[in-house]
């Protein structure tokens, strides 16, 4: 072993992601963080997860369409595979318009998606059961995933 | 499409996704009618909804990652960073990637950290420079050197560091089957570079093995300063702590930094005290595998660890080599015990003050001094265990003062009855042997004579009686009975001087206004009557019946055979106007007591008889 850093350490388990660190630096930002309710709080790192894995995925986009010149990549592994930040920012103007047409499930898909939130705190955080909370997400999920699919 | 579409399409979904694949055409037909888009949107949902694999059903952080391994390792198309020519990537770290480059004109290797995605925010941007900041400030021979900074033409920044060929501390002492002295000369040097960091006021907050490595020539070098703090910096605001505290590898995370607490030097001494016992115990203290990120921070938390020196000789049954370099005298591992946990306590203020306090125990410990840490006494332990477990112990203590109060409340009550039965038991056995003396005579050979005659009983018994001072109570009741027996056997005299001395000690026992002087006012009431002296009689008798009556209920039968008595003493005084209700009020008691009928035909007779004396007498007004 002779790097000064290594990848990863094995006996980590909460393995640090660039992400997380981005989410936290963004919320950080917001000053009345720290007087919200779990739940809320959970809410809104949601957001913030959405927006820093959109821009994220804009970033490599336009990288990828060769807006960045400066950075070449060290292999082909971008052109190996569909992109996932392609279909990221499809997710996002999916998650826009079903906000339009339907608030409520647009803001379950986010809780749920991005930031994690299980069935319980999102039928609380909605104020509605959870059944309601599955029969949304099940048809949510499905319109969701045909718009990704006619997007490609 | 609108809302109302929106819910047409939806309750069309979910009420044909429950039906049979084969049934779902033939509903939506029926329920569509002409409109083919509609039946077509539902149509694609359903699909979706069987297919079930967009990028919806997987887990958002494997999205992140993907997206972010998607354009991972950035490198400058030529490769080169100013005067240093990249060799290879060595690695990730937090938000950068660190590369081996060489120095085109000098031919020497050094790292070079890039911040990834510096357009990401300047939040991002500021944190690089800050541990670029840091590290410029850190002159110390044990710790990676800063040596150059710039920014590429786009804004991302990235700097250049000493570049550390070496293993991490751990696996450089497995490797090398170091002794204990040798762990803690190594252990000790990191503490001095890890001090010299807080001189200039950075806290590392990521102390690891991993981070320190040990170079060929046995020299250490204390790594990445990225999640490094500057105390008393201007960005003190709470993002900075938790972003640590999230990144931080939480096996060798302080409770504070789990439970984001404040954070100090002593975060620092943590971190150290579990170097030390992974060094000591070739162990972590806590198995954090196959844990989740909750269950570990619960562990960090709360769990006490177990001693270093107990652990060490617990690998798993096999002595590996580690555990025979480790051999230490019994009272060393105490000693190392004692550091280990000190520096690991869980509550800050009990840990070393600084990692200067840490270094001069483990000096102590190899030039065989005593230390200057104590290990925690009873009391402070005894005090935690209450405060971590205070609703149980609370609902212990509960139980117990229960259990102990009704011990005490039983254990009063069987004395007391105890000792009632225990005095009940001497008097029958004093009456005993009193019934046997007046029988027997005193003579215990001859037994009782044939001719006994009662008065001869009597006369011994008061005799007897007399002599019984030790139980003035049982004497009182015997000058009782025996004076109603002369009374009967009309020897007035003997009946008159015992009843007096029975009245006498009852009401010296009792006092005048008890139950016990009642029945003797009552007795000798009855005398009087006999001697013919009626008015001592009826003054004596009434005496007694008021008594009855203070603390008897209406019905009783010492009160019907008082008022029965005061009856007879009137009709004997020819009182028949006060004599008749006083004996109709004994009749009843007697009759609502359900008295034997003789009594009661008695009391019936002499009524009968005051009643017609009193019909006859001519001068009834009087």
């Amino acid at each position: 072993m002779a790097s000064s850093v290594r990848r990863s350490d094995p006996r980590a388990t909460l393995n640090p992601t660039a992400l997380v660190n981005e989410a936290w630096l963004k919320l950080g930002n917001s000053p009345r963080i720290a007087s919200t309710s779990p739940l809320h709080f959970k809410r809104i790192a949601a957001r913030a997860m959405r927006q820093v894995l959109i821009e994220a995925a804009r970033h490599r986009n336009a990288n990828k369409r060769g807006a960045g010149a400066v950075f070449v990549t060290f292999d082909d592994r971008l052109d190996r595979r569909p992109s996932y930040a392609k279909e990221l920012l499809d997710l996002d103007r999916a998650l826009d318009e079903l906000a339009q047409i339907h608030p409520r499930q647009a803001m379950m898909v986010e809780s749920r998606f991005f930031g994690g939130l299980d069935t319980p705190e999102i039928a609380q955080l909605l104020e509605v059961s959870e059944a309601t909370i599955l029969r949304d997400w099940r048809a949510a999920k499905a319109w969701l995933a045909h718009k990704l699919r006619q997007a490609r | 499409m609108d809302s109302t579409r929106w819910n047409q399409i939806q309750a069309l979904f979910h009420e044909a996704a429950d039906l049979p694949l084969l049934q779902q055409r033939a509903f939506l037909q029926s329920a569509c009618r002409d409109d083919d888009d509609l039946m077509a949107d539902v149509l694609a949902l359903l699909e979706e909804d069987a297919r079930g694999s967009s990028m919806l059903d997987s887990d958002v952080a494997h999205v992140a990652h993907e997206l972010l391994d998607e354009a991972c390792l950035p490198v400058m198309k030529s490769k080169e960073f100013g005067p240093y020519r990249i060799v290879r990537v060595l690695g990730e770290a937090g938000m950068g990637v660190v590369y081996l480059a060489e120095r085109t004109d000098l031919g020497h290797h050094v790292a070079i950290k890039i911040l990834r995605d510096a357009w990401l925010s300047p939040a991002r941007r500021e944190r690089f420079a800050s541990e670029q900041r840091m590290l410029a400030q850190l002159n110390h021979p044990s710790i990676a050197r800063l040596y150059d900074a710039d920014t590429l033409q786009d804004g991302t920044p990235w700097f250049v560091m000493e570049y550390v060929e070496g293993v991490p501390l751990t696996e450089y002492c497995a490797a090398n089957d170091c002794s204990i002295e040798e762990r803690l000369k190594m252990f000790r040097s990191v503490c001095v570079a890890v001090q010299h960091a807080h001189a200039q006021a950075v806290i590392h907050r990521d102390l690891k093995p991993s981070n320190i490595l040990v170079k060929s020539d046995g020299s250490i070098r204390l790594l990445d300063f990225g999640i490094a703090k500057q105390l008393e910096s201007l960005d003190v605001s709470m993002d900075q702590t938790r972003t640590g505290l999230r990144l931080m590898t939480p096996a060798y995370a302080a409770p504070e930094q789990i439970r984001g607490g404040r954070i100090g030097i002593q975060t620092d001494v943590y971190s150290l005290g579990v170097i030390l016992y992974e060094l000591l115990a070739d162990h972590l203290p806590f198995d954090l595998s196959n844990r989740t990120p909750g269950e570990a921070e619960t562990i960090l938390a709360e769990q006490e660890p177990e001693k270093p020196s107990a652990r060490a000789k617990r690998t798993n049954g096999i002595p590996s080599p580690v555990t025979r370099s480790l051999s230490a005298s019994k009272s060393s591992w105490a000693d190392l015990d004692v550091m280990c946990l000190t520096a690991m306590h869980k509550d800050p203020q009990r840990r070393y003050a600084s990692v200067e306090a840490l270094i001069r125990d483990v000096d102590h410990y190899l030039k065989g001094e005593p230390l200057d840490a104590r290990p925690d006494s009873l009391r402070y332990r005894v005090g935690k265990f209450v405060r971590r477990n205070r609703r149980a112990v609370g609902a212990a203590a509960l139980v117990f003062l229960a259990i102990f109060g009704l011990v005490v409340f039983y254990t009063v009550r069987l004395t007391r009855a105890r000792n009632a039965a225990l005095a009940e038991a001497a008097r029958t056995q004093r009456v005993q042997r009193f019934m046997q003396n007046l029988f027997q005579g005193g003579d215990e050979e001859a037994g009782p004579a044939d001719d006994l005659r009662v008065v001869t009983l009597l006369d011994r018994g008061t005799q007897q009686a007399k002599i019984l001072d030790a139980d003035p109570a049982v004497q009182a009741d015997l000058y009782e009975e025996i004076g109603d027996s002369y009374e009967q056997l009309g020897k007035y005299d003997q009946a008159d001087s015992l009843l007096n001395l029975a009245l006498e000690k009852r009401r010296a026992i009792y006092g005048p206004d008890s139950a016990e002087s009642a029945e003797s006012l009552v007795a000798l009431g009855i005398l009087r009557k006999d001697q013919g002296r009626l008015e001592d009689a009826e003054r004596l008798v009434t005496e007694g019946l008021d008594i009855r009556k203070r603390h008897l209920p209406p019905v009783h039968p010492a009160l019907a055979k008082a008022s029965a008595t005061l009856g007879r003493v009137m009709v004997a005084r020819g009182e028949y106007v006060q004599a008749i209700p006083i004996l109709e009020a004994a009749l009843r008691q007697q009759s609502a007591q359900g008295q034997p009928p003789p009594t009661s035909w008695e009391l019936w007779e002499i009524w009968q008889i005051a009643s017609s004396i009193w019909a006859t007498t001519p001068n009834r007004n009087s």
